[in-house]
C-alpha cells in the first residue's frame, strides 16, 4: 500500500465502505481508481467513501469518482460520501459535488439513503 | 653503454694511469732483471693501495637505478651481461693469440704482456661486475639490504687492508693465509648470493629476455672457469701479482655464483614462461578493456576491440561478435589474423548448421568437436573448424550479442579460455548499460527541450501585452509548476463598454492539463454569438467540453464582467475560487453558484450557474486566482489560503493593481519556493475618473 494513500474496504450486505486516507492528488489517483475498479467488478455498485481520514484531495483526486459515476448510475447503483472533514467538504462545495453527490455524516446515514433506495434527484 | 653511465670517466682514467704506471714499472724491472728490494716493495704497495682506493671509492659512489617493472630489470641485466661477455670474450679471444703466437715470439716476452693484459682485463671485468653488482643491490627492496651492503663494505675493506698489509711485509710469492683468502672469498660469494635476488624479476621477464639470458649465463659460467684456475706460478710477474691472483679467485667465484644461478633459474622459468607471458597478456588486455570500456558513446570501437582481444587471446583463432537486434542478427564483427582466414571463418559461420548451433547456445559453452558430435560426415561436408567457443551477453533479459571463436583443432579452447571471454563479455556489458543511460539522458533532454518549446507555445495563448482601459487598471502573474500548466486567463473586449475577464484551471497539471487549457481557449476563440453573455458562453464551453474531454478531467472557470456604462460588475463562476473585491475598504468574497466544466450535462449545468451582479464602487479591486495560489499560502489548506489572501487585503497597503499584486506574490514566495501547481493571479483595480 501506498505511504501517502491509505485504501481500507469493508463490506456490509451490497454496499461496500471504501475508507480512503492521506493525500489523494495526481499520484495516487490512479490506485484509488484501481480499488475503485476492482469493487465494481466484483458487482458492486452502491459505494460509501469514508473520507475521515483523507488530508488531502486535489483536482485530479477528484476526478477519480467522475470517471465511474456514470457507469454505476446506469447500473442502479450510486457513490456516497461519509465523514469528510470541513476542509475537504469546501473543495467539494467549491466545485458543485456536493450537488451531484451526497455528503453525509456517517456511514450508517449513508447506508440507510441506499436502503430507503434514495438516490440522487438531480437529473445532472 | 651502461658502464659509463654507472661509472664515471674519471675513474676510468684513474684506472688507466695506474695501470700505465703498473705497466711502466714492470717493464723497467723486467728488462733490467732488478732485483725486488724495499724500493719495488714499497712501490708496489703504492700501487695496490691506489688501485684498492680506487675500487673502494667507486663503490661507494654507486647509486642504484629504479627499476619500475621486472620485464626492464631483466633487459637491464641482459645488458649488463651482454657488456660483460664481451669483455670476457675479447679477453679469451687475446689468450688465443698468444698461445699461438708462443711458437714465434720468446716465451718470456709473450708471457710478460699476456701477463699485463690479464691483469688490465681482471681489472675491467671486476670494476664492471662490482658496479652492477652494487647497483642492483642498491635498488633493491628487501628488507636487509642496508645490512648487506655495510657488510659488503666491510669485507671489502678488510679484504683489501690484507692485501696491502701482505705488500707491506712479505715477498712477492708470499700469499695471505689461503685459508683466509678463501674464506673472504667465500664470504663475497654468499653475500652476492643474497643481494642478488633473480626469483622476482626474472620469470616474469620476456621469453626472449629469459633465452638470452641461459645463454649468456651459460657463456660466462664456461668463461670464468678459467679465473678459478689461474694459478701464481703460471703468473710469474713481478709486480703486483698477489694482488692480482686474489683479483682472479674472487671475480671467478662471484661470477660463478652469479651466473649459476641466474642459469638455473632462467632453465627453471623458461618452460611457465609461455602461460605465464599468457596470463600477463590476459592481464594487460582487460586493463586495456576496462580503459576503452568508459567510451559509452562509441560502442563500434569496443566491438572491434573485443573481437580482436577475442582473437588475440585464443592464439589468433578467429573469432566473431554476432549482434542481435530484436532475435535477429544484426550485424557481424569479424577478426582473423590474414584475409584468407577471415574469408575462410566467414564462409564457415555462414553455414546453416553452424548458424543454427549458434543460435541455439543460450549459455557460455565450449564445443569441443564438430565434427564428430554434429556432422556425421563432417570431412565430406567440408567441416573445416571443430572447436567452438561461444559466450552470448543479455541485455535487459533479451540477447544482444555473441562472441564466437573457431579453430580448426579438436578440443583446443579450455575453460579458462572461455572465463576469459566471459570476462570480455562483462566489460562489454558494462559499456552497453553506459550507452544505454548516456542515450536515455539524451532522450529526457531532449523531451526537457520539447517542453520548453510547448511553454512557450502555450504562454502565447495567454494575454501577452494586458490591454489598457481608461477606468481599469489590470495586472497578472503567472507561473507554470511544471515546464507546462494547465491555467488560463484571459481578458475579452466584449464591446466598447463591456470587458470579461477570464480566469480557469484544468484539473490534474503538466502535458494533458496544457493540452485542454489550449482546447479551452481555441472554444473560447471560436465562440461567437449575437446575443452575448457568460451564462452563455460557460453553457457553450460545458456542452462541448462535456462530450468531448475525458471523465476525470474537468475544468474550473471563472468570469467577471465590467459594464463600465452602467458600472457595475458580474461574477460566474464554474466551480472556481469566488471573486475576492475590495469595495471602498470592505473585503468580501462573491461567490455564487457554478459547476465546474466538463462535470455534468448542460441542462443541470445551465440550471446551476448563476451570477451575482453589483454596483461599482468608486474605488475597487478585484482579485481573480487559480488554486495553486491558495494553496501555496494557505500550505495546501484552501480555506486557510483564503483567509490569508483576505488578509493580504485587509492589511497590506497599496494603491495600484500592481502594488497589490506584488503584496500578495511577496506573501506566496514567502510561503515556499517549490510549487506544486501553477499559480494565477489577476488583480484589477476601477477607478471612477469622473468622480476624481
Amino acid at each position: 500500500m501506498n505511504e501517502k494513500l491509505q485504501i481500507l474496504k469493508e463490506r456490509t450486505e451490497d454496499v461496500e465502505i471504501i475508507f480512503v486516507g492521506g493525500i489523494l492528488d495526481a499520484h495516487t489517483a490512479p490506485i484509488l481508481e484501481n480499488s475503485i475498479k476492482e469493487t465494481i467488478e466484483n458487482g458492486i455498485v452502491r459505494i460509501i467513501f469514508n473520507l475521515k481520514d483523507l488530508e488531502y484531495i486535489s483536482s485530479a483526486g477528484l476526478g477519480v469518482f467522475m470517471a465511474f459515476i456514470e457507469e454505476i448510475r446506469n447500473k442502479n447503483g450510486d457513490f456516497k460520501f461519509a465523514e469528510m472533514k470541513e476542509k475537504i467538504y469546501s473543495i467539494f462545495e467549491l466545485l458543485g459535488f456536493h450537488l451531484i453527490f451526497d455528503i453525509l455524516k456517517s456511514n450508517d446515514e449513508a447506508i440507510n439513503y441506499f436502503k430507503n433506495n434514495y438516490l440522487k434527484k438531480n437529473e445532472w | 653503454m651502461e658502464i659509463e653511465k654507472s661509472i664515471s670517466p674519471l675513474y676510468w682514467l684513474g684506472l688507466f694511469l695506474l695501470f700505465l704506471f703498473h705497466l711502466g714499472a714492470n717493464l723497467i724491472f723486467f728488462v733490467f732483471n732488478l732485483e725486488y728490494n724495499h724500493f719495488w716493495t714499497f712501490l708496489d704497495t703504492l700501487l695496490v693501495v691506489s688501485f684498492t682506493i680506487l675500487l673502494i671509492t667507486i663503490f661507494l659512489n654507486q647509486k642504484g637505478t629504479e627499476y619500475t617493472s621486472s620485464s626492464k630489470f631483466g633487459q637491464k641485466f641482459l645488458d649488463n651481461t651482454k657488456t660483460l661477455a664481451l669483455v670476457t670474450l675479447t679477453y679469451l679471444g687475446f689468450n688465443l693469440v698468444f698461445v699461438a703466437l708462443n711458437w714465434f715470439i720468446s716465451a718470456k716476452i709473450i708471457k710478460f704482456i699476456r701477463n699485463e693484459l690479464d691483469f688490465i682485463f681482471l681489472l675491467i671485468i671486476a670494476f664492471i661486475f662490482l658496479s652492477y653488482q652494487f647497483s642492483w643491490l642498491a635498488q633493491s627492496k628487501k628488507k636487509n639490504r642496508k645490512t648487506l651492503i655495510i657488510s659488503l663494505y666491510f669485507a671489502l675493506i678488510l679484504y683489501a687492508t690484507l692485501l696491502i698489509i701482505e705488500h707491506i711485509f712479505n715477498s712477492p710469492d708470499f700469499v695471505v693465509s689461503n685459508d683466509l683468502t678463501y674464506f673472504l672469498i667465500f664470504t663475497f660469494a654468499v653475500l652476492f648470493f643474497f643481494s642478488f635476488n633473480v626469483k622476482n624479476w626474472l620469470p616474469l621477464s620476456s621469453r626472449n629476455t629469459q633465452k638470452q639470458i641461459l645463454w649468456y649465463s651459460l657463456l660466462m659460467v664456461g668463461a670464468f672457469i678459467p679465473f678459478l684456475s689461474i694459478e701464481t706460478k703460471e703468473i710469474g710477474i713481478y709486480f703486483s701479482s698477489s694482488f692480482f691472483l686474489n683479483i682472479s679467485k674472487f671475480l671467478g667465484f662471484s661470477l660463478l655464483v652469479t651466473y649459476v644461478r641466474s642459469l638455473y633459474n632462467a632453465i627453471i622459468s623458461l618452460p611457465f614462461s609461455k602461460v605465464l607471458e599468457q596470463k600477463v597478456y590476459e592481464v594487460n588486455t582487460l586493463t586495456y578493456l576496462s580503459k576503452i570500456v568508459r567510451n559509452f558513446n562509441n560502442l563500434e570501437i569496443l566491438y572491434d576491440a573485443i573481437v580482436e582481444l577475442a582473437s588475440n587471446s585464443m592464439k589468433r583463432s578467429p573469432s566473431f561478435l554476432i549482434l542481435y537486434d530484436d532475435h535477429k542478427v544484426n550485424k557481424v564483427k569479424s577478426y582473423s589474423q590474414n584475409e584468407i582466414e577471415k574469408r575462410e571463418a566467414e564462409f564457415f559461420i555462414q553455414r546453416k548448421e553452424i548458424q543454427e548451433i549458434i543460435y541455439g547456445i543460450e549459455k557460455p559453452t565450449i564445443l569441443p568437436s564438430l565434427s564428430d558430435k554434429l556432422f556425421k560426415n563432417a570431412k565430406a561436408s567440408g567441416i573445416n573448424y571443430e572447436s567452438l567457443c561461444l559466450v552470448p551477453l543479455f541485455y535487459n533479459d533479451k540477447i544482444y550479442a555473441k562472441l564466437v571463436v573457431l579453430n580448426k583443432i579438436p578440443y583446443f579452447f579450455d575453460e579458462d579460455d572461455l572465463s576469459l571471454l566471459v570476462s570480455y563479455i562483462e566489460t562489454l556489458s558494462i559499456s552497453i548499460e553506459g550507452n544505454n543511460l548516456l542515450k536515455q539522458t539524451i532522450e529526457k533532454e531532449k523531451y526537457k527541450q520539447e517542453l520548453i518549446i510547448a511553454r512557450e507555445i502555450q504562454s502565447n495563448f495567454l494575454p501577452k501585452v494586458l490591454p489598457k482601459f481608461d477606468n481599469l487598471e489590470l495586472d497578472s502573474f503567472f507561473k507554470p509548476s511544471e515546464e507546462v500548466g494547465g491555467d488560463f486567463y484571459d481578458i475579452i473586449k466584449v464591446d466598447n463598454e463591456k470587458i470579461l475577464i477570464l480566469v480557469g484551471d484544468v484539473s490534474g497539471k503538466g502535458m494533458s492539463a496544457a493540452f485542454y487549457m489550449v482546447l479551452l481557449k481555441g472554444i473560447i476563440l471560436s465562440y461567437n454569438s449575437d446575443n452575448f453573455s457568460v451564462q452563455n458562453l460557460f453553457c457553450h464551453l460545458n456542452k462541448t467540453l462535456y462530450n468531448q474531454i475525458d471523465r476525470r478531467i474537468h475544468i474550473t472557470i471563472s468570469g467577471l464582467l465590467f459594464d463600465l456604462k452602467n458600472k457595475t460588475f458580474e461574477y460566474f463562476r464554474a466551480g472556481h475560487f469566488p471573486l475576492i473585491c475590495s469595495c471602498n475598504g470592505t473585503i468580501e468574497f462573491v461567490n455564487p453558484n457554478g459547476l465546474g466544466l466538463a462535470l455534468v450535462s448542460d441542462k443541470f449545468f445551465s440550471e446551476q450557474l448563476s451570477g451575482i451582479k453589483k454596483l461599482l464602487q468608486s474605488e475597487s479591486y478585484f482579485v481573480l486566482y487559480t488554486n495553486g495560489l491558495v494553496e501555496v499560502l494557505g500550505q495546501k489548506d484552501t480555506r486557510l489560503g483564503l483567509e490569508k489572501l483576505k488578509q493580504i487585503l485587509q492589511t497590506t497597503v497599496y494603491n495600484s493593481a500592481t502594488e497589490l499584486k506584488n503584496n500578495i506574490i511577496e506573501e506566496v514566495n514567502r510561503n515556499g519556493t517549490i510549487f506544486d501547481d501553477d499559480i494565477t493571479l489577476l488583480v484589477v483595480k476601477y477607478i471612477n475618473n469622473k468622480e476624481k
